[in-house]
């Protein structure tokens, strides 16, 4: 670090240097021609080292550098030997007592000079640090407002590089095959240089390591031009930031110190995400357990009845195949044909929870064309409900989003399905698909008796209707499976009443590139 | 009727091969049931059926295995039957030579019509009639020499890969071809398996033919499968 600051001095502006200089020389020559004129005035000869004392002081307050207040001292020492003392008009050093004087006076002011200094330098430090302090409380405030790994990863980006005067970048998992890369750049070519392989595997040991790593470091040692910190815990890697720092900026002592405590800040912001999505994800994880408990009651009490309907129609039938006039006879076998297609209809619903019930991880997703499916799950619903009347609108442009085809199918036949056996109206029921930038939003709605507003918090619950009859049956496991599905696709579902009366049910699934870092 | 259309049903569950051959001699074809995989081998050759129904799930021999072993000396139509669910096996099935598949459970009237189909497509190959110049189905003409396309008198304005696809699926009207049937045929056997340009292809079709193209009228889409010209006069 030491190293740094001398060589940022060597490099001091040239401009600034020339300025310093003129500024010592105009006092210089001012100082001397007070002490002329006080000689003149043969005011106290002893007062003409009191005005290079005082010029020596205001060099070392104006100007930067120690340098120059060191020069004024020894002009100062010079001018009295050259003006003032016997021989006038000449240099004579060996005045008895002179070296002394001279000593005396070179110390005095480059103590004066070291003290100013000390001054200016805690000046900038706390003007600094209260800068600093500033910056930290707003990149923290900032980030506690952030509610994704990308908001985070880009604010740390933004206030390292304005803090630093620096591009910077920031890695999100092991940089080369990080999911979220921020740059955050002072001048264009930066992002290319911070891209490059070489740059990335400098990043990457510095993942791997817990110190670190590049060109300011181990300086020569790489060829690399970023510096790069690990952002982890003793027990979690987050990722990296790497810095191009430039070499012209003075660099304060602390620096790397403040960069720690940015970091430390970005870990806090990143943990607090970690905690908040893995609470979300037992809360997922819960509320799924719930929902195939439920499920398995409810199939239970559901599979039973149409089988019992079944088994007593058949066997009536074969046991008084005699006494059954022709009409009885048909009509049971007619509640045979239903209570059986029912039955079909729930080993299907229960066969799409087995698929989603490994968790997210096992469902097969794939870029789907919306009226493909759509369009199939009508005509699956029209061969069981031939009577029944369906519009369906779709978008013009093509909508091809995500998702397990057979699942999607399945909750738009259970809501279509639910439409017509619960809204008691021949009315026909209305299965639209749009194309909104929260995703693919598809509505089944009816113009039916509507839902009981006080069931629309649960009905997707898997509960049983409260006066649960037959009639009802199966409405309850049909909408737990459709949120389990949509869930699983990281949708929404919801249900409604429309303003004109009926049931709406809508849900959201989500479009490609939506999915957030995780 | 001398000549009854034979049929074999390969199928283990008695109470599905019983319906069906119910079914089937209410409609004049004369039914063979054969309840293993061996005991369908043997028969075949001794009774050539002019089509055969095979269930994929048999207890002593993998459906898709009994497919190959007869596509190996026979072209008789082969109708798959599988539960739905499984679009893998229903391709490998349909790639490997079956004529189509009809998905458990099923009604009577959906699988006559498939066997209908079947023996249609079959007769017209044995029988070396070329196909018909003029395809008509409902509303939508399809006139082969002329490339020309109308839905409801009205002209269709189909670009050449759109007019390929439309008539290679109205050439096997009722039957499904998968996707990859679809892409080698029109782009050779070396093109890549990427479904997502035919879909595309397939989306613009739709808008071009049909009324709502969430509710075909004429092109169906067997999703995961493949796609389905319908096959009504």
């Amino acid at each position: 670090m030491k190293k740094r600051i001398f060589k940022s001095i060597k490099n001091y502006n040239i401009n600034k240097l020339f300025q310093d200089f003129i500024k010592t020389l105009a006092v210089y020559l001012v100082a001397t021609g007070c002490a002329l004129a006080l000689n003149a005035a043969a005011v106290m000869n002893d007062n003409i080292f009191g005005v290079y004392m005082l010029a020596v002081a205001i060099i070392s307050v104006t100007t930067e550098s120690y340098i120059w207040g060191v020069l004024a001292s020894i002009g100062g020492v010079i001018g009295v030997n050259f003006f003032f003392t016997f021989p006038y008009f000449a240099l004579n050093f060996s005045i008895a007592g002179y070296p002394v004087t001279f000593m005396i006076m070179l110390l005095m002011s480059v103590l004066a000079s070291f003290l100013t200094a000390k001054v200016k330098f805690a000046a900038i430090i706390s003007a600094e640090g209260k800068k600093r302090a500033e910056t930290l409380t707003e990149m923290s405030q900032a980030m506690l407002t952030a509610g994704d790994y990308d908001t985070i990863a880009e604010l740390a980006a933004e206030y390292l590089s304005k803090t630093n005067m620096c591009s910077v970048v920031v890695y999100l998992g092991p940089p080369m095959q990080s999911e979220i890369i921020k740059f955050k750049t002072v001048n264009e070519t930066d992002e290319i240089i911070l891209n490059s392989v070489l740059e990335q595997q400098v990043a990457l040991s510095a993942y791997e390591s817990d110190k670190p790593v590049g060109a300011d470091i181990n300086e020569g040692s790489q060829n690399c031009k970023g510096t790069y910190f690990p952002i982890r815990t003793p027990d979690f890697q987050y990722g990296v930031v790497g810095f191009l720092f430039d070499d012209k900026k003075v660099i304060l002592k602390d620096m790397y110190s403040y960069i720690d405590v940015m970091i430390s800040q970005t870990i806090l912001a990143l943990q607090k995400q970690q905690m908040t999505e893995q609470a979300q994800q037992i809360l997922l994880e819960t509320e799924k357990e719930k929902m195939r408990s439920n499920l398995l009651r409810a199939v239970s009490h559901d599979l039973r009845t149409p089988l019992t309907g079944i088994v007593g129609s058949a066997s009536t039938l074969i046991e008084n195949e005699d006494r059954i006039d022709r009409e009885v006879g048909r009509k049971m076998l007619t509640d045979i044909q239903q209570d059986a297609e029912w039955l079909i209809h729930m080993v299907e619903n229960l066969l799409s929870v087995t698929r989603i019930s490994g968790g997210t991880t096992s469902l097969k997703k794939q870029d789907e064309i919306v009226e493909e499916v759509v369009s199939e799950a009508v005509l699956r619903i029209r061969k069981r409900f031939p009577n029944s009347k369906i519009d369906v609108t779709v978008p013009d442009e093509l909508l091809i989003v995500p998702m397990d085809a057979t699942l999607i199918e399945q909750v738009l036949i259970n809501l279509m399905e639910n439409s017509i056996r619960h809204s008691d109206s021949p009315l026909p029921i209305s299965l639209k698909v749009s194309g909104k930038k929260s995703g693919a939003v598809f509505t089944i709605s009816d113009q039916g008796k509507g839902i009981d507003p006080s069931r629309i918090p649960d009905i997707f619950d898997g509960k049983a209707n409260k006066g649960s009859s037959d009639s009802s049956r199966g409405l309850g496991i049909g909408l737990s499976i459709c949120k389990s599905i949509i869930l699983a696709h990281d949708g929404k579902i919801f249900a409604e009443n429309n303003i004109n009366g009926g049931a709406k049910f809508t849900f959201v699934l989500p479009m490609k590139g939506d999915n957030d870092y995780a | 009727m001398l000549n009854k259309i034979k049929i074999m049903i390969i199928e283990d569950e008695d109470a599905i091969s019983n319906f069906v051959a119910t079914t089937l001699k209410a409609n004049t074809y004369a039914p063979l049931v054969a309840k293993t995989a061996s005991e369908a081998l043997s028969m075949i050759p001794s009774h050539c059926p002019d089509l055969v129904l095979l269930d994929l799930g048999l207890p002593d021999m993998d459906g898709i295995e009994i497919l190959k072993k007869i596509r190996e000396w026979s072209s008789t139509p082969v109708i798959v039957v599988s539960a739905r669910g499984e679009e893998s096996d229903k391709v490998e099935a349909l790639d490997l030579g079956a004529d189509d598949y009809i998905a458990k459970p099923f009604g009577t009237s959906e699988l006559l019509a498939r066997i209908r189909t079947a023996l249609r497509h079959s007769m017209k190959n044995t029988s070396g009639v070329t196909t018909t110049d003029v395809f008509r189905t409902k509303g939508l003409v399809i006139d082969f020499d002329k490339r020309l396309v109308s839905v409801e008198g009205k002209d269709v304005h189909l670009t050449q890969i759109e007019f390929k696809i439309v008539s290679l699926l109205a050439k096997s009207a009722g039957r499904v071809l998968t996707y990859d049937f679809i892409i080698t045929e029109l782009w050779g056997p070396y093109a890549v398996k990427d479904n997502q340009i035919l879909r595309v292809n397939m989306a613009n079709i739709r808008r071009k033919l049909e009324k709502n193209p969430a509710s075909p009228e004429y092109i169906f889409t067997e999703v995961g499968v493949g796609y389905r010209m319908v096959d009504e006069p």
